[in-house]
């Protein structure tokens, strides 16, 4: 009350119209809002930092679990090429006993063969000696040739050359 | 039951809760008035209302006691309202001149509201002030605190608060005379 009495001796000095006027509130508010008013406390938050602590870690080692299978998956599949190609397997044929089963045309066809490949061999048989004889025939042609047929032949095809 | 005893019974496990429904009761009208006058609409008064009474729960273990609950709590109360006009002026939809229009034509919505009664013009009188006025003014005139008690609430020194608590009153008292 004290303060009222203050308050009201200051406002008649500065502005005593606010003297006359109630001041109970005059705004509405709903009817038994302040009898049912109630505070709705949130509960605890959970440790949410921990949480996602544990979920990074388990993130992790799920990200290691799949790259060792699949690490581990592809060693497994590739090894099983390797060892199919088995070496102790071709270790133990023998060679002579093998060769002594087959006739003398099939190794006769399989050196035929083979010399040409690596293109040595019997003479007139090979590819290499084929294209030699080729490139003197052509070379020996070439020498029947008049140098004014050859001058006439580079000057229609690449200009003008003297052979002279 | 004194504020002394009810923040005592507060800081036991075993009485928290009855502490706090009775604080709540003590206090709920007070603050309500005090931010609704900051805030027109009921439903916005009500949900500041919620909030500043959620951060006493959560604070009221560490309140010193030095200061006086009543106080502790309107600086709760208004440092949740002002925070509520911040958030609305930064919204958009309406820039700061507007949010006042916007307040006083909530005042003019209320079903209650007759312009001719002074009640009613002294709402919107309150209404053109600048915020920290209209919060002086409103813990001076309707709360009847002292300037020591605003003070503690507003940070603000004893002398600056009487300036503007003359400031708004006069400023009051010629916008109801020329309305």
């Amino acid at each position: 009350m004290n303060n009222r009495n203050n308050i009201n001796e200051e406002l008649k000095t500065i502005a005593p119209l606010l003297n006359d006027i109630s001041r109970q509130p005059v705004q509405s508010v709903p009817e038994g809002y302040f009898e049912h008013f109630s505070v709705q406390i949130p509960e605890t938050a959970a440790p949410v930092v921990k949480m996602l602590q544990v979920r990074k870690w388990m993130g992790y080692a799920a990200a290691a679990l799949v790259a060792g299978i699949l690490v581990t998956a592809g060693f497994i599949f590739t090894d099983k090429d390797v060892q199919r190609f088995n070496y102790e397997q071709y270790s133990r044929i023998d060679v002579p006993a093998e060769m002594n089963k087959l006739s003398d045309d099939e190794l006769q066809s399989y050196l035929a063969a083979a010399t040409v490949l690596s293109g040595a061999g019997h003479a007139g048989s090979t590819a290499s000696e084929e294209i030699n004889d080729a490139i003197t025939q052509e070379t020996a042609s070439l020498t029947q040739v008049s140098d004014e047929s050859l001058e006439q032949f580079f000057s229609e095809h690449t200009g003008s050359i003297n052979l002279k | 039951m004194e504020d002394v005893e009810i923040v005592a019974a507060f800081k036991k496990a075993a009485t928290k809760e009855k502490a706090f429904t009775l604080l709540v009761k003590k206090y709920q009208e007070k603050l309500y008035w005090h931010i609704r006058r900051l805030l027109p609409a009921h439903e916005d008064a009500n949900d500041v209302l919620q909030n500043t009474f959620i951060k006493v729960w959560n604070g009221l273990d560490s309140f010193r006691e030095d200061s006086r609950l009543y106080t502790w709590l309107y600086r709760i109360a208004t440092n949740e309202s002002l925070s509520f006009i911040e958030q609305q002026k930064r919204k958009a939809v309406v820039d700061f001149d507007q949010l006042g229009d916007t307040y006083s034509n909530s005042i003019r919505a209320d079903e209650n509201f007759d312009a001719n009664r002074l009640e009613w013009k002294l709402q919107l009188a309150i209404r053109q002030l600048p915020d920290k006025q209209k919060l002086v003014f409103n813990l001076r005139y309707f709360d009847e605190m002292s300037y020591d008690e605003m003070s503690s609430i507003l940070d603000t020194s004893t002398g600056a608060l009487k300036a503007s608590y003359h400031h708004a009153a006069k400023k009051i008292e010629e916008f109801i005379k020329n309305h």
